[in-house]
């Protein structure tokens, strides 16, 4: 059914509008299922989301407009929206319908967005989202009062189970038909201050449809927040909840961790075994095989973080961890809206720092951005991994607390307390601001949806093994190659065959490529306890974090040895020694390590992520450069105060 | 270093590698100059960002 106005190879198109955290890409992706692109609008970073929506036989495009409070227009998200919605947009077909997503759990903030929309040019839908938790607070909610009084249809959705779908494609379909509602503006904004003129409308309304009657469950919702957001004991819950993560992810991920490691050595073994002895079977097996495999041994850690890290987004629980460190982080002058990003970061800093577009003060948005890649993203996890593997395994603290938990909660903490005394600085001196307002939203608690859970550990643990087979393989083949050429020829059998292989081994390595780089920087990072094998792999990792452990992988030659006990990473680590014999690595060479990771600037798409975002090489350049020297710095005193005290 | 076949396949790989890298590397610099969208393979998913390249 065309109703004329939509794009020839659509019915029609419909875009979607509502507030942050009202169920709107949920929707979106119950709409659309796997028909999606993501791309940005032209010029901006501002993401557009579109999909194609089947309702029977119609076929309908969905646009789905940033997450937006108002159409004033103070960010650029709401600008863009507005534009989409007035058909301003060259690039974007003029939506038919509108589909407002209203938060039935926030009427009254989400129903600001509605009545501004209700005086655009479009014919409006409202999607009830959140409809079963207000109810299972014991609200009531007269939906066809609602729809009477704003004019509209209103559908109760649950885009998780698919209820209200099938009633929304209908009454889109009649709105397009029907065209827009004539609403008198002018009652609107009669009064003295048009926000508070529109907020004593919707007062009204939404007085004359809900009923509250949620006492209980609104007493033991406050009585959860008032531990989980307590300055002291919401802290000491967050650590605690932290600790578990790590402990379980450490524990739990041990045996496949394990099993994937002797599956990468059997392989390793196999082809060595199948294959004639020369440069190929060395590349595949030293260069491939030990590259990639390195990597891939953390699959089992990386579904386990993401799954956790699900788990706490989908129940509520981030927003009151955020929260906490939101009071925190505005008394140090970071804006209440570097919250989201900060959180992302945690993933990946370049979502977070892309996230930042949400903040209007250009100086309150580079303060975030500056600080961002502090936060320990799930390219670290691999390295901290290692280090903890190797040197602190099996380790207790209070005999029941794993050590190495412990030292990951330390590293991430430690990214944190950079990053707040870093914008406590900036906020100070280069990007000095008055404090800026402080707003958090709290949404509902409620029970996390295992299939959202699914889908975001299944995207990840995708990405993660894509990165491996594609950015991660030709590194690991170029840095093998840097290792093999130029060719040294050494004949001395004097002290035995086995000798013989291993001194040639240590020759080639030395004066290769790679190695002649290594020796060069190698006088920079000695004081940092490293040798020139962590330098070569200290530099591979600028691309990116997690490949200095396939470096190391490759430096090591793990998997050189044909049988089933060849060498892993880890013991090749503990067992690597300087010339003069003394080991190379020690626990105080790993924390060293970890402390660089936490502070260096080491990826270099985050690189060119902020010279986008920033639109300025003096600040990316400042980032870089602060990062390295406060990497260098820490991890200087770390090694030099630690063989003080007695650690080295 | 005789010039067998194992030895071109393998120069072959590296070549690949390489050139790959390269084509990241110019493709993160296009990125920067504003002509194109982003295409970082920087681990995050596809829903946090504009990533377009497979588009």
């Amino acid at each position: 059914m065309n109703d004329g106005k939509a794009t020839s190879a659509f019915d029609r198109t419909v875009a979607l509008a509502g507030n942050p955290n009202a169920g709107k890409t949920t929707l979106f992706n119950a709409l659309t299922g796997l028909n999606q692109k993501v791309a940005n609008y032209p010029g901006v970073t501002v993401e557009r989301k579109t999909g194609v929506w089947r309702a029977g036989e119609e076929k309908a495009l969905v646009i789905d407009l940033p997450g937006l409070y108002s159409l004033d227009a103070s960010s650029i998200d709401e600008a863009i929206a507005r534009d989409v919605l007035t058909g301003e947009r060259p690039d974007v077909p003029k939506p038919d319908v509108v589909i407002a997503v209203v938060d039935a759990t926030n009427l009254e903030r989400n129903l600001y967005l509605v009545t501004q929309l209700l005086e655009g040019p479009l014919p409006v839908v409202i999607a009830l989202t959140m409809i079963d938790v207000f109810e299972k607070e014991q609200h009531e909610l007269d939906v066809e009062r609602l729809s009477a009084l704003l004019g509209v249809s209103v559908i109760p959705v649950n885009s998780r189970k698919g209820r209200g779908i099938t009633e929304l494609a209908d009454a889109a379909r009649a709105a397009a038909q029907a065209g827009p509602r004539n609403v008198n503006k002018k009652e609107i904004e009669e009064g003295t201050n048009p926000v508070f003129a529109r907020y004593s409308r919707i007062s009204e309304i939404v007085q004359q449809t809900v009923r509250h009657n949620d006492r209980a469950a609104h007493r033991l919702s406050g009585k959860i927040d008032s531990i989980l957001t307590h300055r002291f004991l919401g802290l000491a819950v967050l650590v605690a909840i932290l600790l578990l993560m790590f402990q379980a992810i450490f524990s739990w991920a041990a045996v496949p961790m394990d099993l994937l490691d002797s599956g990468f050595g059997a392989l390793s073994g196999a082809v060595r075994d199948q294959l004639p002895e020369g440069i190929l079977t060395d590349l595949l097996v030293d260069g491939v095989i030990a590259g990639v495999g390195a990597i891939l041994v953390f699959l089992p850690q990386i579904v386990l973080l993401f799954i956790f890290i699900s788990l706490l987004e989908d129940t509520g629980y981030m927003a009151r961890a955020a929260f906490l460190l939101d009071k925190l982080m505005s008394r140090v002058g970071l804006h209440g809206k570097a919250f989201l990003p900060l959180i992302s970061s945690f993933a990946c800093a370049i979502p977070g720092i892309m996230a930042t577009r949400t903040i209007e003060d250009r100086r309150d948005r580079f303060a975030t951005i500056m600080i961002a890649p502090f936060m320990s993203c799930s390219a670290r996890l691999p390295v901290y991994t290692l280090m903890i593997a190797a040197f602190f395994s099996g380790q207790t603290v209070f005999g029941f607390l794993s050590l190495g938990a412990v030292i990951m909660l330390g590293m991430y903490g430690l990214g944190i307390l950079v990053a707040i005394a870093a914008a406590f600085l900036l906020k100070r001196t280069l990007l000095k601001a008055p404090p800026p307002p402080f707003i958090m939203e709290m949404p509902s608690y409620r029970l996390p949806s295992l299939r959202t859970v699914f889908q975001n550990v299944l995207e990840r643990a995708g990405l993660f093994v894509k990165r491996a087979g594609t950015v991660i393989l030709a590194i690991s083949i170029v840095l093998w190659a840097l290792t093999y050429f130029p060719r040294t020829e050494t004949t001395d059998l004097s002290a035995g065959p086995a000798i013989a292989e291993v001194e040639a081994e240590s020759v080639q390595l030395q004066n290769s490529y790679a190695g002649m780089l290594g020796r060069t920087i190698e006088p920079v990072i000695q004081p940092l306890g490293f040798d020139w094998k962590i330098g070569v792999a200290l530099i591979a990792s600028f691309a990116a974090r997690e490949v200095l452990v396939s470096t190391l992988s490759i430096i090591y030659n793990v998997g050189k040895e044909a049988d089933a006990e060849s060498e892993t990473l880890v013991a090749a680590i503990r067992n690597a020694k300087r010339d003069d014999g003394s080991p190379v690595w020690t626990p105080l060479t790993a924390v060293t390590l970890m402390v660089f990771f936490v502070l260096a600037m080491q990826c270099m798409s985050t690189v060119a992520v902020v010279r986008r975002e920033t639109n300025s090489w003096r600040w990316t350049l400042f980032m870089v450069g602060y990062m390295t020297a406060l990497a260098y710095f820490a991890a200087f005193v770390t090694y030099q105060g630690g063989r003080m005290l007695g650690f080295g | 270093m005789i010039f067998s076949l194992e030895f071109v396949i393998a120069g072959l790989f590296i070549a690949s590698a390489a050139a790959y890298l390269g084509i990241k590397l110019a493709r993160k610099v296009r990125f920067l100059g504003g002509d194109a969208n982003c295409n970082l393979d920087c681990g995050c998913s596809k829903s946090d960002h504009g990533h377009i390249g497979s588009d």
